[in-house]
């Protein structure tokens, strides 16, 4: 009975914290309902439901957004698709191989995790130019890996320097090769961390401005923030209910890969392996 | 099996996009082809009546979001059906974006055919050291445009841009509470708005309000101090205008002085929040009438009517000094220049003159809400009704934006005068400034 | 064998390694050249040694915007983590409403800078924001605090705000974290008599190890990049007092025609940051070994 009194405790705790975290994302909601002029005037106060859904409608018309949404998307898919599998390999290799080499790779990744490169933009884009990759999306793709792998590589090599050796020394002894315990052991147990790592690249590349601002066309390829963006004009030019309208819009595909990678946060995967 | 599935997370989303991408361009083609199917036919019917000159290809257009009254797409879509061979692409950036993807542009050699610039912006500069400025003097639609605002688009000798309105800059403010304050007319003097100051401040309400995120606004009254020594000063003049001012001269230091003081006694009823906050949120303070005044200018009363039908609008040039000594400070908008090593220079050329003849002017002119830069277009809203006038003495001192000053440099200044109302230490506040001031200053 | 392990992992290193050379070091190293000149960003430009350098560690505004950086770097990152964590322990319980709350905390991390810092702005204003009008119907006094207006609160307030939108990303690394520890450690800790708080410190913290140094990291590049949140909140005012490195670097690049001067700016803050990543990682290496071993 205490043990139930005491969980019932944590849980309304949670809630309510969970509910004062949450006051600025209710402001949000509220106001993807008003028309700009409520907005400015009474940004605290409930919307009147005059606009009702238009500001969503409206957005999802201005930012063109099945082409935004295909752009930003293939950016992603390519990033997540190239940045995770190699940072993966490439944190097995220097958490796994016991040599000087992969050592100092290790630090050598680890000195790419915070470079500001929006200091480098313009060395950046005469390198694109070379391999005649700029204003493209792989060449985007290409550039988002370069910023993001360090970090995964990081995290992942973090993570399996956890997971006992001898997993891996009994499939070794049993013939099998380096990919093939990689793939067969490995990966299998650094779901959560691979959620993860999924979740954070996803939403560096879904915010970003500055990259596709000066690497691509909008023109060509409009992605979501830059379409975003544009509501908030200049010197108070901007549509606000177009921007909360935007908003909705460029969080619900957010919601969907949390929600739908949620279930790769199960409990008991690592300890579960090192018992059997 | 778990790998199955980790494997289908990755590739799932993959072949969904694909899917949506290849929708997308599919989409794409299909507009540009009917594009192209549809463009031979009117073609074919506009050619007999106009005398098109027969140009071609794609002019390549980089504008931020706002620029042309967000009407850019109505406008491309109307010129490309009465001229088919040409091809207009414009990127649209957000306007935040715009400097700093031209910026890069500027030093990657992509520029585009036809660019925003603002006069003001170190980028103009740039742009002009690399040949990208074309002058503009000889070009149809510049007859059309006010001495004023041509005289302000000026750089290097060269007309260099079609500037999108004008403007002057100086307190929006609300008639009616003015008159309840017991002023019949617009404040004649520095001490009456001090003293108009007070009297609000008794009544917790705030003398003005203003957005230090617009970067014009940041050092506010600095535009008039510098303005003024510069009406009785014309050496100082010179210098202030060519961004070469030497605050080692005598007299020069105690202007910067005169103008810490001033900003220091006038923000003391300055509403909370102006130092950092948005536009929007201080033009909306003076709506709501929270405030009595707005540092602003004469191209926003579209916007104000907007957010407050009701409120009697009047506009004033700050009381800074004498009338016959007080400064106008004329700011043209930000325009559009020509590439001048554009691989379609005539072409672009044409675009350019059609966007800006009148009748296309008057359409932007009438989304945007502006004050016309054009002779004869457009109307002029009542609460401006005194700036023509003003413009027509011989105090009008005119630049882009932040004016001779680079913007950076204007920021700093602006902080450095908040720094002073903050820690009273006069002389470390103006040698902070000096410093930066001789940084970016003209050598 | 042992050499086609070694084969297999050069193997496994090299693609990302080119693609990082190539797209990050590689630009990182000219712009490293282009600091020791005078190159406005077009045109010509000499070769001027440490002249940049030697003008920004001389100049106050700089050196203070530096201090600042790392001040807001530092205590992001330890807040972001003690909240993460707490929470992440929380939602590791067995709650009804668990999946729901993850995607709440998480949220504020979606939502874009420029839109997190205009809605906090409503909250934080001095005349008559959420807070102080909450606070003055609690207090039943008129409250006016100009939290983002004033030099000494604006920087807590937007370390509160960076903690708020950092929290996702920690709270999510934790929660993987705390997935590895296994159970029957914690209740065989339990069962020897220790309290819930004791078993954590001596049977979980160990645990979660790499996720802290993960977490931690977060924290720091998050803080000490920080742009976005003051420049859209304030614009680095009032009197420069919310002014961070980026933006100072950003102002140099982009508003002034000084790319040499902005590139050995931002070279002092690449070499720091890399310096205290390495110092935080040997630092915390050593302590998951000394976990491991103990």
């Amino acid at each position: 009975m205490i043990i139930r009194g005491k969980k019932y405790a944590v849980e309304i705790f949670t809630i309510i914290f969970a509910a004062i975290v949450s006051i600025p994302l209710y402001l949000v909601a509220i106001n993807s309902l008003k028309s700009h002029e409520e907005i400015v005037r009474k940004p605290l106060a409930l919307p009147h439901f005059t606009v009702g859904f238009s500001n969503i409608t409206r957005a999802f018309e201005k930012m063109d957004i099945v082409k935004s949404y295909s752009t930003t998307l293939s950016i992603v898919v390519l990033v997540i698709a190239c940045g995770v599998l190699l940072s993966m390999l490439a944190a097995y290799a220097v958490s796994r191989i016991n040599q000087r080499p992969f050592k100092v790779m290790y630090w050598v990744f680890l000195s790419g995790i915070l470079v500001p490169i929006q200091s480098a933009m313009i060395p950046l884009i005469f390198i694109l130019k070379t391999f005649h990759l700029n204003n493209t999306l792989l060449g985007i793709a290409l550039v988002y890996t370069a910023i993001v792998s360090p970090f995964a590589i990081f995290v992942f090599s973090g993570f399996m320097r956890t997971i006992p050796r001898e997993l891996e020394e009994a499939a070794f002894m049993d013939g099998s090769s380096l990919v093939n315990t990689f793939f067969k052991i490995i990966l299998p147990l650094i779901k959560p961390v691979t959620a993860t790592v999924i979740i954070l690249q996803f939403m560096y590349v879904w915010n970003d401005m500055l990259l596709p601002l000066v690497l691509l066309n909008s023109q060509d390829y409009p992605t979501v923030s830059i379409a975003l963006y544009k509501f908030f004009g200049a010197r108070g030019a901007a549509d606000l209910s177009l921007l909360f309208g935007g908003i909705s819009l460029a969080l619900l595909p957010v919601i969907i890969l949390f929600l739908s990678l949620q279930r790769y946060f199960v409990k008991g995967l690592v300890a579960g392996a090192v018992k059997g | 099996m778990k790998m199955k599935s980790l494997v289908s997370m990755v590739i799932m989303p993959m072949v969904i996009t694909c899917l949506l991408a290849a929708c997308g361009s599919k989409e794409n083609a299909n507009t540009s082809t009917t594009a192209a199917s549809s463009a031979p036919s009117s073609a074919a019917s506009a050619a007999p009546t106009t005398e098109t000159p027969v140009l071609k290809g794609e002019v390549n257009v980089l504008i931020g979001e706002s620029l042309l009254g967000g009407i850019h797409e109505e406008l491309v879509t109307q010129f490309e059906s009465e001229y088919p061979d040409i091809k207009i692409k414009v990127e649209a950036l957000p306007d935040g974006g715009i400097f700093d993807a031209l910026r890069t542009k500027i030093s990657t050699a992509e520029m585009p055919d036809l660019y925003e610039i603002n006069i003001g912006h170190v980028t103009t500069g740039l742009a002009d050291e690399s040949g990208y400025l074309y002058d503009l003097k000889d070009m149809e639609a510049m007859g059309n445009y006010l001495d004023s605002v041509k005289g302000a688009s000026i750089y290097n000798g060269k007309i260099v841009d079609f500037s999108l309105g004008s403007g002057v800059l100086g307190l929006d403010y609300d008639k009616k509470a003015l008159a309840e304050l017991g002023y019949t007319e617009p404040f004649k003097t520095w001490d009456e708005m001090i003293e108009a100051g007070m009297k609000l401040k008794e009544q917790g309400k705030d003398l003005l309000v203003y957005s230090s995120k617009w970067e014009t606004a940041i050092s506010n009254i600095f535009h008039w101090t510098f303005g003024h020594k510069a009406i009785v000063d014309p050496e100082f003049k010179e210098a202030y205008l060519s961004n070469s001012i030497d605050w080692t001269k005598e007299g020069y230091r105690d202007v910067l002085v005169e103008g810490f003081e001033r900003f220091k006694e006038l923000n003391q009823f300055v509403r909370v929040g102006s130092f950092t906050n948005e536009v929007e949120v201080a033009r909306q303070s003076f709506t709501n009438g929270e405030s009595l005044t707005l540092i602003g200018g004469s191209w926003e009363a579209g916007s104000i009517h907007k957010l407050n039908p009701d409120l009697d609008l009047g506009f004033m040039n700050l009381p800074y000094a004498d009338e016959n000594e007080n400064p106008v400070i004329f700011v043209p908008e930000d325009g559009l220049a020509i590439n001048a090593k554009s691989e379609n220079l005539e072409a672009t050329k044409f675009f350019a003159n059609w966007l800006f003849s009148k009748e296309t002017y008057a359409k932007i002119q009438k989304a945007k809400g502006s004050m016309s830069a054009l002779k004869g277009v457009g109307d002029l809203d009542p609460a401006y009704v005194d700036v023509p006038n003003w413009l027509a003495t011989d105090n009008v001192i005119s630049f882009g934006n932040t004016g001779p000053v680079p913007g950076p440099t204007w920021i700093a200044l602006g902080n450095a005068a908040q720094k002073y109302t903050f820690d009273d230490k006069l002389d470390e506040s103006i040698d902070q400034f000096i410093k930066e001031y001789d940084k970016t200053k003209t050598k | 064998m042992q050499k086609q392990i070694l084969w297999t992992g050069i193997f496994f290193m090299l693609p990302i390694s080119m693609i990082l050379f190539i797209f990050l070091f590689l630009p990182i190293l000219q712009s490293l050249y282009y600091s020791l000149t005078n190159w406005t960003g077009v045109g010509d430009y000499s070769f001027i040694g440490f002249a940049n350098y030697q003008s920004i560690f001389t100049d106050s505004i700089f050196m203070d915007t530096l201090k600042r950086t790392l001040f807001i770097g530092l205590t992001t990152a330890l807040f972001t983590n003690l909240a993460g964590l707490f929470i992440a322990v929380l939602l590791d319980q067995s709650l009804f409403t668990k999946n729901i709350l993850r995607v709440l905390f998480y949220l504020p991390n979606v939502i874009p800078f420029v839109v997190a810092a205009f809605v906090w702005r409503y909250m934080l204003d001095a005349n008559d924001g959420l807070l102080n009008r909450t606070l003055s119907m609690l207090l039943s006094k008129n409250i006016h605090i100009p939290w983002v207006d004033s030099p000494s609160y604006v920087i807590w307030s937007i370390i509160v705000i960076s903690v708020w939108q950092m929290m996702g990303p920690v709270i999510i690394v934790y929660i993987a974290a705390l997935q590895g520890v296994p159970e029957h450690l914690k209740e065989a800790a339990l069962i020897e008599g220790a309290s819930p708080v004791k078993s954590f410190f001596s049977v979980t913290l160990p645990m979660i190890a790499p996720g802290i140094t993960v977490s931690v990291l977060i924290g720091l590049s998050n803080g000490i990049r920080i742009f976005d949140l003051p420049f859209a909140l304030t614009g680095g005012g009032p009197a420069n007092s919310s002014e961070t490195l980026s933006i100072r670097i950003y102002r140099y690049a982009f508003q002034s025609s000084d790319l040499g001067y902005a590139m050995s700016a931002s070279f002092i803050l690449t070499l720091l940051v890399i310096l205290i990543t390495f110092f935080f990682v040997a630092m915390s290496r050593r302590y998951e070994v000394g976990a491991e071993g103990a």
